[in-house]
């Protein structure tokens, strides 16, 4: 298993930030051609999608449903923070902040649009991203064990 | 810390030293009471603000207004505390659903803060009292209340109670700030670190005043008047450090507003007057430079309350008192009265001079003069103050 970070500094408020290459360029550095690509985070106010890159207009529209979804509003039982630190931590856990995609052939399996994008749910703030690299022998074992 | 095992004439001193400490324990706990008091429609809602006390509590809500202003972006207004109540409150107009008044007294015991509290409930005003007693009169009757406990002798001159106010209101305005995203969590972290920082710069000019302080006592010690300048939230702190000066030495002083001397002080006869100019950068630095040079024109005995660095008020000052550190300009009370306080201190020290006079003989307080309630004693009826006649012509 290889694992490696980098960070990552977020927008005002609500943000996508790509990812996708900061994540390949550890897999290059890696030397892997097969096996599993866990990328994760630890912050409650943030999340990991997999996502189409091709048109940045498709970031509004998440972001703009997400929000729909999950107003800032004055009512949550959390108050320690803000309305919209609240609300953050709702939209974290509908999104997930772990996602896996296969490694083949040195490359992430990733389709012709998909690409990684970081939710930031309450920014601007400074972001680490974990990137888990486990090539496809090790992984077999580990499910063997299971 | 036992302040009452302080000799006479060293209690002050002992309150000056711990202020560093008593920053670095205040703010985590002020912040913590501030999240849980202040909700987030409170915060949302609150659209203006009157905030006020008496002596060093009034000194406080000066100091702080720009905070709430500049970083809170809540219209603030910071009235001496018969100004807030009788002048103020009763002649609010229209909704006052989104106005808050603050009253802030330390004892909780100040007469015209509650009866200010009190004038404002009355008209239907929410309040919230920022006190160190929590079992104290201005608590009745406030709608919310903000602890702002602290140890420190029973009388004056105090610096502490002054400090935990200024802490007080420094957290509700950092809180107010961050849900109403006037500054973003990393920002309102960031003021947080800041105000925490404060404590070393107190430290560092502390160490670097401590001797100055005890010179410029020695000489200025056959003075009688001394004038405190300053503009802006530093306006408080001149009106603060010249009440240390009255009620650590008995000397007169007074606080001034720095553009005012030259329309004010500026034509007095009198030469060698101690005048304190209070000057970090900021917006009234520029003024406070070349006002300076009129001080010294017109003879007087000036005295530099700048940053260790700062040339151009300094070139022309008679003494130097350094801050050992820069801030964002809302937060420098918490630094610039340091030096002053440890001035008052040496002073009373040097003199001999028991602190307000022992509270003996004619400065002996009294029932019907008292400015503080006491014991079960109310502040009088509301209805007593003739308000309506204030708007009769007949």
């Amino acid at each position: 298993m290889i694992s490696g970070e980098f960070e990552i500094t977020t927008g005002p408020k609500t943000d996508f930030v790509d990812v996708t290459d900061q994540v390949e360029e550890l897999l290059a550095e890696s030397g892997i051609d097969n096996g599993m690509c866990y990328v994760t985070h630890t912050h409650s106010t943030a999340g990991l999608i997999t996502n189409s890159i091709a048109d940045p207009a498709t970031r509004l529209d998440l972001m703009e449903e997400i929000d729909r979804l999950i107003p800032t509003r004055v009512d949550f039982c959390h108050t320690y923070d803000t309305p919209r630190d609240a609300s953050a931590h709702i939209k974290s856990m509908l999104t997930g902040r772990t996602i896996i995609l296969r490694v083949r052939d040195g490359v992430l399996d990733k389709g012709g649009f998909l690409g990684i994008l970081f939710c930031e749910f309450d920014g601007p703030r400074k972001r680490r991203v974990q990137v888990i690299l486990m090539p496809a022998d090790e992984h077999i074992v580990l499910k063997g064990e299971l | 810390m036992d302040f009452q095992e302080a000799t006479r004439n060293e209690q002050m001193k002992k309150e000056v030293l711990s202020k560093a400490d008593l920053i670095r324990e205040l703010l985590p706990k002020y912040d913590e009471q501030a999240r849980q008091l202040l909700d987030h429609e409170f915060c949302l809602d609150l659209g203006r603000m009157l905030v006020g006390g008496s002596g060093d509590s009034h000194d406080a809500s000066l100091a702080t207004e720009l905070m709430f202003e500049a970083v809170a972006g809540v219209p603030t207004e910071a009235l001496a505390s018969m100004h807030l109540g009788r002048y103020t409150a009763p002649w609010v107009q229209g909704d006052t659903r989104n106005l808050l008044f603050t009253g802030i007294s330390a004892s909780g015991r100040s007469s015209r803060v509650i009866e200010a509290l009190r004038l404002a409930d009355d008209k239907g005003i929410r309040t919230l009292a920022v006190t160190g007693n929590d079992t104290s009169p201005i608590v009745q009757g406030s709608d919310l209340l903000f602890h702002a406990a602290i140890d420190e002798p029973a009388n004056p001159p105090h610096v502490r109670s002054y400090l935990a106010s200024l802490m007080a209101l420094y957290a509700i305005a950092l809180r107010l700030a961050e849900v109403r995203e006037v500054v973003t969590s990393q920002e309102a972290r960031a003021w947080y670190e800041t105000i925490l920082h404060s404590a070393d710069v107190v430290e560092a000019t502390i160490n670097e005043n401590e001797e100055k302080t005890k010179e410029l006592a020695e000489i200025l010690r056959d003075r009688e008047f001394f004038i405190f300048c300053g503009s802006g939230p530093n306006y408080g702190t001149a009106l603060f450090g010249a009440a240390k000066i009255v009620e650590a030495t008995g000397l007169n002083a007074m606080g001034q507003e720095t553009e005012e001397w030259a329309h004010l002080q500026r034509f007095a006869r009198m030469e060698g007057t101690p005048t304190f100019v209070i000057a970090p950068p900021g917006l009234g630095y520029q003024r406070a430079s070349i006002l300076a040079q009129t001080i010294k024109k017109t003879g007087k005995y000036l005295i530099a309350v700048v940053d260790q660095h700062e040339k151009a008020i300094s070139e022309h000052a008679d003494f130097r008192l350094p801050v050992m550190g820069k801030l964002p300009e809302p937060l420098t009370p918490l630094i610039y009265s340091t030096a002053l306080s440890l001035f008052a201190s040496d002073l009373a020290y040097l003199l001999d001079e028991p602190y307000m006079r022992n509270l003996a003989g004619r400065w002996a307080t009294s029932p019907e003069t008292d400015a503080i309630v006491r014991g079960d004693e109310t502040v009088g009826e509301i209805d007593d103050l003739g308000l309506s006649q204030v708007t009769s012509v007949g």
